[in-house]
């Protein structure tokens, strides 16, 4: 923690509003909402649903402009995608059904016309990192639902993003597939040394994972608190379990429901 | 073993038909000058694929089917793309598409004689007009079964408009566009042969009309044959295409 706090920073917004619609009908769905990440850090953005935690991603992700604030990517402003600097994981693996595993980790690099030898040695290392290289030439629907979200994960780490933004990606796994994810994910960004922002509405996925956790509100969607974990890494399955993780989840429900009765 | 086993009772089938309409005018069924047996109208099918004039017809009605099929084919799956691609192009156009779709095109058949004669031109329009509005449907649909998640995720991996279009448009769309391909291929043959059947100097649709005025049944139904066979051999041609793309490109996207 204190080694990623004196890092430099990655991503940083700066006072982003997000509203819809006009006049009576105006919804603001975020609200001077800043936050930064630095180098190498973990950080998970939690809170209810309509709290507009996917519509911060999408903004940050260059998908969606902002009504007003800022994105800055290594201090450069961002008004389009930017994969150079941002990898995307969605909720859903969203992989190319007529393209390999390996075909689908190289899809990001085809796009900017790399050669054929450069994408296969690329994509390999990337196999290597998500345990998948075995399944390099299978197609997606060959794939179990683990085995696809960590293809798509090894695409959005395939151009060595500065950040890699994940958009509730264990939300339509089972809880024992996603159990595994979580030390499968940790190990990939130890080795990878990314840095990663992580979108979730599960309190203790937010909690385990992250150095520090973004605590949404809703209407309007803005940040309310930001929640430094200082559970020790590695961390371990057995932890999910834990009196010190339970009382972390305690608090961020406290925040988002509201103080215990 | 099993699809052995669908395959050889698809022949018995086929078998079996073969054989009742032999049969049927043998045995006097039926009389045999309403249907004569299928030996007959085989042999009077060698007969017409050595008559030069016959041979003449086909290739009338081959190259109107052709260019009805060509023109018409692209033209419809563009505007269905287009349309598809454009919700408020959707919602004016949609219910005039519809209402055109319903109308039996063949009631406009005396127009286009008037307009355009009994010649090339006729055949060519009117199987365009039929084949048209039951194309563009398959075009729109095309549109709409492209995955919009992988049209996000593209982007977000630096996809540019034109990259969207061939990396994830065109594979996405191949199984239904070679569907509208393929009623393309169908309804070209059915327009072309059924304005012939209404007017025309050449072509097998005008010899199946004169035939069957003459009562001459065995002539009848070896054309009637042929054209079926004809259009069978290419739908199941299609089909095969289709299938073989449906198995490279839809799986499910997730």
């Amino acid at each position: 923690m204190t080694v990623a706090a004196v890092s430099p920073e990655v991503v940083a917004a700066r006072a982003v509003c997000k509203s819809f619609g006009d006049g009576a009908k105006r919804f603001s769905a975020l609200e001077d909402v800043s936050l930064s990440v630095h180098e190498g850090q973990f950080i998970s953005i939690v809170g209810p649903s309509g709290c507009g935690k996917s519509t911060l991603l999408q903004i940050i992700a260059g998908l969606s402009a902002t009504t007003s604030g800022e994105i800055l990517i290594d201090g450069e402003r961002i008004t389009s995608p930017r994969p150079d600097k941002i990898g995307v994981v969605f909720q859903e693996p969203l992989l190319l059904p007529w393209k390999t595993a390996a075909e689908n980790i190289e899809f990001p690099l085809a796009l900017r016309h790399e050669a054929a030898d450069r994408r296969r040695q690329r994509s390999q290392v990337l196999l290597d990192l998500v345990g998948l290289r075995e399944s390099a030439q299978l197609y997606p629907h060959q794939l179990s639902g683990g085995m696809k979200q960590r293809v798509a994960i090894a695409r959005g780490l395939v151009r060595d993003p500065r950040l890699l933004l994940m958009d509730e990606p264990f939300a339509a796994l089972d809880e024992q597939t996603r159990t595994r994810m979580w030390s499968e994910l940790l190990q990939i960004w130890a080795r990878s040394r990314s840095t990663i922002l992580f979108v979730t509405h599960s309190l203790i996925e937010a909690v385990y994972l992250a150095d520090a956790v973004l605590v949404m509100g809703t209407r309007p969607g803005r940040i309310i608190e930001r929640l430094p974990i200082d559970l020790p890494r590695p961390r371990t399955p057995d932890m999910v379990g834990s009196e010190v993780l339970g009382q972390l989840r305690n608090r961020i429900w406290h925040l988002i429901a509201g103080p215990p009765t | 073993m099993q699809r052995w086993t669908v395959r050889a009772g698809r022949l018995l089938t086929l078998a079996v038909v073969a054989l009742a309409w032999e049969a049927a005018g043998r045995l006097q069924w039926v009389d045999p000058d309403f249907l004569p047996p299928l030996s007959k109208v085989l042999a009077t099918l060698w007969r017409l694929l050595h008559d030069a004039q016959f041979l003449t017809d086909i290739r009338v009605t081959a190259v109107e089917c052709l260019f009805a099929f060509a023109i018409v084919t692209p033209l419809a799956l563009g505007c269905g793309f287009v349309i598809g691609e454009s919700q408020r192009l959707e919602r004016t156009l949609g219910p005039a598409l519809q209402v055109l779709l319903t109308v039996p095109k063949s009631i406009f058949l005396p127009v286009f004689v008037l307009m355009l004669g009994i010649g090339f031109a006729q055949k060519v329009v009117f199987a365009i007009v039929l084949t048209f509005f039951i194309v563009v449907p398959t075009g729109i649909a095309a549109v709409h079964s492209v995955p919009r998640g992988l049209v996000v995720a593209a982007r977000a991996f630096g996809a540019t408009r034109s990259q969207v279009y061939t990396s994830i448009y065109v594979p996405a769309m191949a199984p239904l566009v070679l569907g509208g391909v393929r009623l393309g291929l169908i309804f070209a043959v059915h327009g072309v042969v059924f304005a012939e059947m209404y007017g025309a100097e050449y072509g097998i649709g005008r010899n199946i009309m004169l035939w069957g005025e003459q009562f001459q049944m065995d002539y009848l139904l070896a054309a009637v044959l042929l054209v079926v066979v004809f259009t069978v051999v290419l739908n199941e041609l299609m089909q095969l295409c289709e299938t073989w793309s449906r198995s490279r490109f839809e799986e499910a996207a997730s």
